[in-house]
This record gives C-alpha cells, sequence and structure tokens, in this order.
C-alpha cells in the first residue's frame, strides 16, 4: 500500500477512535441558551480529568430514550440540569436500579424535590435566605436583625426551616408567614395583607416561587407593596433589582463559574471514588452575585459601609 | 489613483522600520514594572487584598494582579509569566522549576502558622464527616492529598473551595461538618459572626511563600523592604528571608 494512503487512513481511523471514547459524564440538560454558560464552566473544571459530553433533552423525551443513550456512553456519573431532567431521571431511579449516581443543579426547590431520594446529590439554585440577608450586613451600614418571609409551606418548607436555624446562629430571627390557599385569588388577598404588616421588620425577603411571585399580581402586590413599604425586600434575582422592576434595592443570586466549580468538585470527587452521592444531599450554593440599587437602598436610610466584597455591583442611576 | 511603485516602496519601508522597532524591543530592556501574582490562602476578597497591597511602597512599584483562585494564577502565570509571586507556602514544593523561595511571611517570628479544624458548636455529628479546605495547589488531587495528610486522614470526605471567603459559609449551610482556616481569618470570623464555634484540633503549616526567578536573587533583595503593616490585617508580623 501507499505509505502516504496508509497513513491518511491510519490517521482517519485514530481521529474515529478518539471520539468514540465514552464519555465518563453525561450532562442531560435542555436546550435553552440558559445552560450554555454554566455547562463551560463545568466541562473546564472537570475536563484535565474526565471527559465530557452533553444530552440535550425536551420534555418528551421518553425514559426508553434516555435508557439508550445511557447504554451506549455508558457514563460513570449523569448531570442533571434543570427540573426536567430531574423529572426523567427521578422516573428512571424507580424502574432501574442500576444507574450511574447523579448529580443534580440549575433545578427549583432540589430540596423538595429529592427529599427521599439519595442516589442523586445535588446544589440548589436558590440563594438561601441565609446568603441573602447575611451578604447585604457585610455590606451596608447596619445590621438587619428581624426578617419577614411568605411562603408555600407544602414546597418551601425546607428552606425556610433551614434558613431559621441558619440565620438565628447570627441571632437574626426570621418570621415566616405561610400564604398557601387552594385558591389564587384568596392567595394573592393573603399575599397583599402580609406585605402590608411589616411594621417591626428589617427587610422581607422574596422567596422564588412562581406561584407566590405571579404575572397577575405582581405589579399590582408585590411592586405596589414594595413602593409603599418602609423596609426593604430582599431577592434572589438580579432584574428584580434594577430598573424598570425596582422591586428590591438588594438581590443575591446564583454566579454560574462558582456553581460549575461547586458541582465540578462533587462530581470529581465521586468519579474519584472519595465519596458517593448519598453523602451530599442537597447542598446550598455558596457563591453568589450581588447587586445594591443604590438610590432604593437609601430610601431606607440605609448606606454602604463596605464595597469590596467580589462580585458586587453597585447600581447608582 | 495613487502610484503603484510609490505604494510598494512606503509599504517596503514600513516592513523595514516595523522589522527594526521589533528587533530593538527584543534587545531593549522593558520600561514596564515588574509583575507579582498574588494568592493568598485567607477569607479576603480580591479587592480588599488588591487595595492593600497597592498602598505598600514597595510592593506599589509592581504591577499587582491577585487571585481569588490559585488555579487561575497558574494559567495565568503559564501564559504570561510573572517575575513574582506570593503564594500560600505549600505551594513551594510544587513550585514551578524557574522560581524559588526567596522571602516569606513571618507570624510570631515563625515561618508557619496556625490551621484550626473548626465545626458549629450546636451541630452534631453523626458519622458523615467532612471537612472543606482550600485549593491551595491548584490542583485538586494534589491539594487533596496534602490536606489529608495534614489531617492525617481524621475527616474521610474532603471538600475543595477555591476561595477562603467560601469556607464559613459552607459550615453554616451545613455543607460540610468541619472548615480548616487559618488563625487570623478565623478570628476576623469570629469578631464579625456572632455563631457559637468550636476548635477540634490545631496544626501547623508553612507561611504564605514569595517565590522569585531563579539567579537573579539580588533583583527581589527589596522585598524585605516591604512595610511591616501592609501584612498585619492578615496577621502577619513582616516578611523574612526564606531559608
Amino acid at each position: 500500500m501507499n505509505p502516504q494512503l496508509f497513513s491518511k487512513i491510519l490517521t482517519v481511523y485514530l481521529l474515529v477512535l478518539s471520539n468514540s471514547v465514552l464519555a465518563n459524564i453525561l450532562i442531560m440538560r435542555p436546550e435553552s441558551k440558559n445552560f450554555d454558560e454554566f455547562v463551560q464552566s463545568f466541562e473546564t473544571e472537570v475536563s484535565h480529568y474526565y471527559k465530557a459530553e452533553q444530552y440535550v433533552i425536551a420534555p418528551e423525551t421518553s425514559t426508553k430514550e434516555i435508557l439508550q443513550k445511557i447504554d451506549a456512553t455508558k457514563p460513570s456519573l449523569i448531570l442533571l440540569l434543570d427540573n426536567v431532567a430531574v423529572k426523567k431521571a427521578k422516573k428512571l431511579l424507580e424502574e432501574h436500579s442500576k444507574l450511574p449516581p447523579m448529580i443534580a443543579t440549575m433545578a427549583l426547590n432540589l430540596r423538595h424535590s429529592l427529599r427521599d431520594i439519595d442516589d442523586i446529590a445535588g446544589v440548589g439554585y436558590e440563594v438561601s435566605g441565609y446568603t441573602i440577608v447575611s451578604e447585604l450586613n457585610k455590606i451596608i451600614n447596619r445590621k438587619l436583625r428581624k426578617i419577614k418571609v411568605i411562603y408555600r409551606a407544602s414546597l418551601f418548607k425546607e428552606l425556610v426551616v433551614d434558613a431559621k436555624k441558619q440565620l438565628k446562629r447570627e441571632n437574626i430571627s426570621l418570621h415566616s408567614v405561610n400564604v398557601e390557599t387552594p385558591d389564587s385569588s384568596d392567595m394573592n388577598a393573603k399575599i397583599k395583607e402580609e406585605i402590608s404588616k411589616l411594621d417591626g421588620y428589617d427587610a422581607l425577603w422574596i422567596m422564588l416561587d412562581s406561584s407566590l411571585l405571579t404575572k397577575e399580581n405582581f405589579s399590582q402586590v408585590w411592586i405596589k407593596g414594595a413602593r409603599s413599604a418602609e423596609i426593604p425586600f430582599l431577592c434572589g434575582v438580579e432584574k428584580f433589582a434594577l430598573p424598570p422592576i425596582n422591586l428590591c434595592p438588594f438581590a443575591a443570586y446564583p454566579n454560574t463559574r462558582g456553581l460549575a466549580s461547586h458541582v465540578a468538585e462533587i462530581a470529581l470527587s465521586i468519579l474519584d471514588g472519595d465519596a458517593v452521592a448519598s453523602d451530599y444531599g442537597v447542598e446550598y450554593l455558596t457563591s453568589s452575585d450581588k447587586i445594591i440599587n443604590l438610590p432604593s437602598l437609601k430610601r431606607f436610610g440605609l448606606s454602604i459601609s463596605n464595597s469590596k466584597l467580589d462580585n458586587l455591583r453597585i447600581y447608582d442611576e | 489613483m495613487g502610484d503603484p511603485l510609490n505604494l510598494v516602496s512606503t509599504n517596503f519601508v514600513s516592513v523595514i522600520l516595523l522589522a527594526i522597532l521589533s528587533y530593538g524591543a527584543l534587545i531593549v530592556p522593558s520600561a514596564q514594572a515588574k509583575s507579582i501574582g498574588v494568592f493568598l490562602p485567607h477569607v479576603y476578597s480580591v479587592k480588599e487584598l488588591q487595595s492593600v497591597l497597592e498602598k505598600d511602597k514597595t510592593l506599589g512599584k509592581y504591577e499587582i494582579q491577585v487571585f481569588a483562585r490559585m488555579k487561575d494564577l497558574l494559567a495565568t502565570h503559564n501564559s504570561s509569566a510573572f517575575e513574582i509571586l506570593l503564594v500560600p507556602g505549600s505551594f513551594a514544593k510544587h513550585r514551578p522549576n524557574e522560581m524559588k523561595p526567596s522571602h516569606t511571611l513571618i507570624r510570631n517570628g515563625k515561618a508557619e502558622i496556625n490551621l484550626h479544624i473548626v465545626k458549629l458548636k450546636d451541630v452534631k455529628i453523626s458519622n458523615n464527616h467532612s471537612i472543606a479546605a482550600i485549593d491551595e495547589l491548584g490542583d485538586r488531587r494534589q491539594s487533596k492529598t496534602m490536606i489529608k495528610s495534614r489531617i492525617l486522614n481524621k475527616i474521610r470526605r474532603i471538600k475543595l473551595v477555591k476561595k477562603g471567603v467560601d469556607l464559613y459559609p459552607m459550615l453554616n449551610l451545613n455543607n460540610v461538618t468541619h472548615i480548616l482556616i487559618d488563625d487570623t481569618d478565623m478570628k476576623k470570623i469570629m469578631k464579625e459572626s456572632e455563631v457559637d464555634f468550636e476548635i477540634v484540633d490545631t496544626i501547623t503549616t508553612p507561611s504564605p511563600v514569595f517565590l522569585t526567578k531563579s539567579g537573579r536573587p539580588k533583583d527581589y533583595e527589596e522585598l524585605i523592604q516591604i512595610e511591616q503593616t501592609t501584612f498585619s490585617f492578615l496577621g502577619y508580623d513582616k516578611v523574612g528571608t526564606s531559608k
């Protein structure tokens, strides 16, 4: 055989071989671009040690299709992004016992959805009430001591109970009010009532719950409430702290790179054999970005005493 | 329309000039300040460290770049080498070949620091012990091995954090049962926080070092003149020379 032709065939063969190496980590994710930055950061963290492959799923993707993918790639670990992937994984676990360890993130309320499941470790996507309040206390000129939160007990009890414990250690009290009702108009009335009863509190922590913050009540209940309130509202979403919304003078929200590093640390520990998924449960994210809306903050007689925190942005119109 | 010959000759002159300038840049010493890359295993933010270091008269002459993660410092150093690195003492053994320890931070007269294993007083730990510690070497496997030997394998599960500021939140959010933290950092947290902590154990480790380019010790003698106050907020008395 012509040596040049042989060399070309060998190169193509080696290329095909290298591309067919099985993935160590299968990343199950929806199509949305919201996951791209996280996936890129995660792959950077793990690529030195393991190979990751992305698998885009949709709500219609069947369990059978997922199993076929797992069978074809034989991952040592599956990373689940978004509630859709978590839901699919839970269904898989019900039907099949021999599955690789899994880690879930970028999904809301994981503490609740994974409360009885040991085989999926997780890192929650909500910034905890403790983190929101304690980070703000590091920045402003006086310490917030008495916080109120409005929540739905059937889904968010775990997060509220934990936040109470964590804040109590810092001598900060969290008063929680369950506003859950079967009827949404009743719930809106309850939320409105609770937002008007803020005397004696230093701040209101707003939980990320799509049933509490709805299209219908956002402007009339929340924005209106925030404008007439004499204490600041604290959020976990950046845009809530910015114009035109201006709901909260302070927001702490997930730092994507930090979250990817956190999840990668768990993944690598499991793959290295240093830990198993059940060691972790659902952890809280620790790395957050922060934004202060200075004009809004000043309205409550608060000022910034420390601006040298990493990942802090100060908005001043 | 211009004369094509004229254009060619203008381009030719430009190329010659460019070549002369490029050659000049190679042989003439750069007027740029020397650069120093910093990663310190403490609980201060990059912004805080950067502003303190820049105020020092000696360090102020350098281009200082403080990193939140050791891994990022090493990546930057590999692509565009710093003249000096100020890094955890543990990294001296893993340093790049061309760098050598020249100076060290001194605390209580010694080139070593105390690290505490700390837990929350009110939390009862059953058997799933875990400890968060800083990734001082920028390489998770090496860092884990080092930490395991530091804590004598007393805690099975080690969780590496890239930034010192993440240590205490990890503990209070119950992501880990213990943290491994520097003595001065712990005092700072205890001052600012109202949480009851319990120090379970204390171990000693080398204090941070200045790594400088090998073979040119005289170039870095001025580091000894770093003001005593510069590193006092991190609990160091002064800068000393490495043995």
